[in-house]
């Protein structure tokens, strides 16, 4: 990783003025933590252990219930890998999140073909975010389910994509037609689809990683399809959270008769890992409520507070948006829309703090 | 994209009156119907097959950008297949969704004549699909009890009149009552309840392509989970039997609760009621006087169980004819509906078991 000194991390984000704030715009709809400034990562902690790795794979977790985990953690490429899932029907799939890009899209819809040649019947986007529904024009024929905030957010995309997919190894090769497509179906309350013997409960709660958050629930077999309410090994992302909301749901999903849980990222898991990123979300709080109540920065706060295992996770340079999201909450100021000044400011200071520490 | 129509055209709406009525002259014979339905244009997308006799519901056809959503599908299947004939007749479009409004026999028994379709209803709607309707009382009320009762009163009338023309226009309706009793009794046999397999419990939007659906269950009104259809664009709203032409049918109602949800329904911003049967209509004006006559008859039911009255001898005592106007259709002397009053005793004891 480059050391950059004050200067330089300054330079750099001021130094693309508007461009920078169109590109944290351009992250606030991937959701990624690719591209644009970033913030410097903070070390790892050499007294806790690193976490596992995981592969991809398509994993069936009940009849006709299949988890998809793509794979990654420490030393993989972890920008915008999202999980997935399929509920088979008689005559028809569904799926829960589309995944990022063309890319990761086909490889997630030739996994299915693997299993079943029913054709999609439903989609759920159990958020707005890119990594999630950047891939809902490849599942021709669904319907696509999500909450009346997620079409809004999708729908304010539609008019400033543009028309192809940019080339990116990994993601998409360039030539592809960009298409966005927002949910067509929403709701308040809960929408139950039966699928062959499967009964399928889509429940929205929220506000949680954003204003507009989807679980998918299968009572029968007490498995959750969480979204990004679950981040597992990987740092969770406040960027559009209500994060004490979030940390309250988490409580609400562990009182659940649930026992397996699939994560928007990391391996699939259960309420163990649910508990422990919850824990991420108290020691945050804790720590930046002490600071704000100093009147420190959000910046200076996120490069003051140390994290312990947290600090081993996939983004842990995720600490800094997400104090400054506390901060919002704290102040008051809080509104389901990315603050996109509030974090390239700590951002700046988070940059400045660090690069005089080193 | 042609722009929708959203004014119901005044030949719309009279042939939808000629349609419910079945107006024949004084002293005529009333032509035997040459099918089930007649298929009745609203808008240039929005129409209804509208049954041409028995105890029978509407069905609405959305013709939407790229498919057809079917609310409401009759009482046999047979029936459906001709809404889906007459659909046929009109577009090309696929029928795609179906929405119940509720779990009654005479709005969803056609469920399964539709294949590769999205089968929305309430949560309750489907629970109540899962038990035997059939065999339940509502489902013998309108097609066993009322029919044999309408046939009996026919027929006394037949034998009493002396005027050659009155017996003929008896003997017709009387042929018609027959037919549609043979025919229902047939078509019946192949019946199996289908409940949705999606619900939901509170509110759901359906966009497909530039007209929204919106499904909302405004609260337990005819049945326990009623719901309607609002086209908040084109300000139209399918309303099934919570709210349309005349009381209805109270007996798996709530009629406690019937005038709020009916309130909730007047804040909603529409102009065109689709009812469950009858014609369309305008307005509002018969939210309130609907609501009054609901808590009338809550009220005295309520008196009446009170003070040990049974459901019969308070059925003949309440008397409504002040709520009587022409679009009510109430009785004039004391009395209402029994199956009413043993439903409002029933909620009244927390007895709630489908009877």
């Amino acid at each position: 990783m480059t050391e950059l000194n004050r200067r330089q991390a300054i330079g750099r984000l001021t130094g693309v003025g508007v461009g920078a704030l169109a590109l944290l715009r351009d992250q606030a709809r991937l959701g990624a933590q690719g591209g644009g400034p970033q913030p410097i990562p903070p070390a790892a902690d050499p007294r806790f252990p690193k976490p596992p790795t995981w592969d991809t794979e398509l994993k069936e977790i009940a009849p006709n219930v299949y988890a998809y985990i793509q794979g990654g953690g420490p030393g993989r490429d972890n920008v915008s890998i999202s999980n997935g899932g399929i509920i088979v029907g008689d005559d028809g799939v569904m799926v829960i999140d589309a995944l990022a890009a063309p890319m990761h899209a086909k490889r997630f819809i030739e996994a299915i073909r693997k299993v079943t040649d029913k054709p999609f019947r439903h989609l759920i986007n159990t958020h707005h975010h890119g990594d999630h529904i950047g891939g809902n024009q490849y599942f021709t024929g669904a319907d696509i389910v999500g909450h009346p905030y997620c079409r809004a957010e999708v729908l304010k995309t539609v008019a400033t994509a543009t028309p192809l997919w940019a080339k990116r190894e990994g993601w998409a090769d360039g030539t592809e037609p960009k298409k966005v497509l927002p949910p067509v179906t929403t709701f308040d309350g809960k929408m139950t689809y039966y699928y062959g013997k499967n009964v399928v409960e889509v429940v929205p709660m929220l506000p949680a990683h954003t204003y507009g958050d989807l679980v998918v629930m299968l009572p029968q077999h007490r498995i959750m399809f969480a979204g990004d309410i679950a981040f597992y090994y990987v740092a969770p992302f406040c960027q559009n959270a209500h994060p004490s909301n979030w940390i309250s749901i988490c409580d609400k999903i562990d009182a659940m008769d649930i026992a397996t849980i699939v994560p928007g990222h990391g391996p699939l898991g259960g309420k163990r890992e649910l508990a422990e990123m919850k824990e991420y979300l108290v020691v945050l709080k804790r720590e930046a409520r002490q600071r704000y109540d100093a009147k420190m920065s959000a910046g200076a706060a996120a490069a003051d507070i140390r994290m312990g295992k947290f600090d081993n996770w996939i983004g842990p340079e995720r600490i800094v948006m997400d104090t400054a999201r506390f901060y919002d909450e704290f102040a008051g100021t809080l509104v389901p829309d990315v603050n996109s000044q509030g974090i390239q400011r700590a951002t700046e200071e988070y940059n400045a703090a660090k690069g005089r520490s080193r | 994209m042609p722009a929708m129509r959203t004014r119901i055209t005044r030949a719309g709406l009279a042939a939808a009156a000629v349609a419910l009525l079945g107006a024949v002259a004084w002293g005529q014979r009333p032509p035997m119907p040459t099918s089930s339905e007649r298929l009745v244009k609203i808008t240039d997308t929005i129409y209804v097959g509208m049954p041409t006799s028995g105890a029978d519901s509407n069905g609405w056809i959305f013709i939407n950008d790229d498919d057809v959503l079917v609310v409401d599908n009759h009482w046999t299947p047979a029936r459906a297949r001709t809404l889906l004939a007459n659909i046929k007749s009109i577009t090309t479009k696929p029928v795609r969704y179906v929405v119940d409004t509720h779990y009654h026999s005479d709005h969803a028994m056609g469920n399964q004549a539709f294949t590769d379709v999205q089968l929305i209803g309430h949560d309750y709607t489907r629970q109540m699909l899962l038990t035997d309707i059939l065999a339940q009382e509502t489902h013998r009320n309108f097609t066993v009890d009322i029919p044999a009762r309408t046939i009996d009163t026919l027929k006394t009338q037949i034998a009493a009149e002396r005027d050659p023309a009155r017996k003929d226009q008896f003997e017709g309706q009387l042929a018609i009552q027959e037919m549609t009793r043979r025919t229902h009794d047939e078509e019946i046999k192949e019946a199996k309840a289908t409940p949705p397999f999606i619900t939901f419990n509170d509110h759901m939007t359906l966009v497909r392509g530039s007209r929204e659906f919106q499904l909302i269950f405004l609260g337990r009104a005819h049945t326990g989970g009623d719901i309607v259809v609002y086209l908040p664009r084109e300000r139209f709203i399918a309303t099934g039997d919570m709210f349309g032409n005349g009381v209805g049918y109270m007996g798996d109602a709530w009629v406690n609760e019937w005038p709020e949800t009916l309130e909730k329904l007047r804040q909603l911003d529409f102009d065109h009621v689709l009812p469950g049967h009858g014609a369309a209509f305008d307005g509002k004006d018969r939210i309130a006087p609907l609501q009054a006559y609901f808590r009338d008859l809550w009220s005295q039911a309520s008196a009446l169980k009170r003070q040990g009255i049974s459901a019969a001898d308070a059925a003949s005592r309440i008397d409504l004819s002040k709520h009587r106007t022409p679009i009510l259709s109430v009785s004039a002397a004391a009395g209402v509906d029994v199956k009413a009053v043993e439903r409002i005793y029933r909620v009244l004891d927390g007895d709630l078991a489908p009877k």
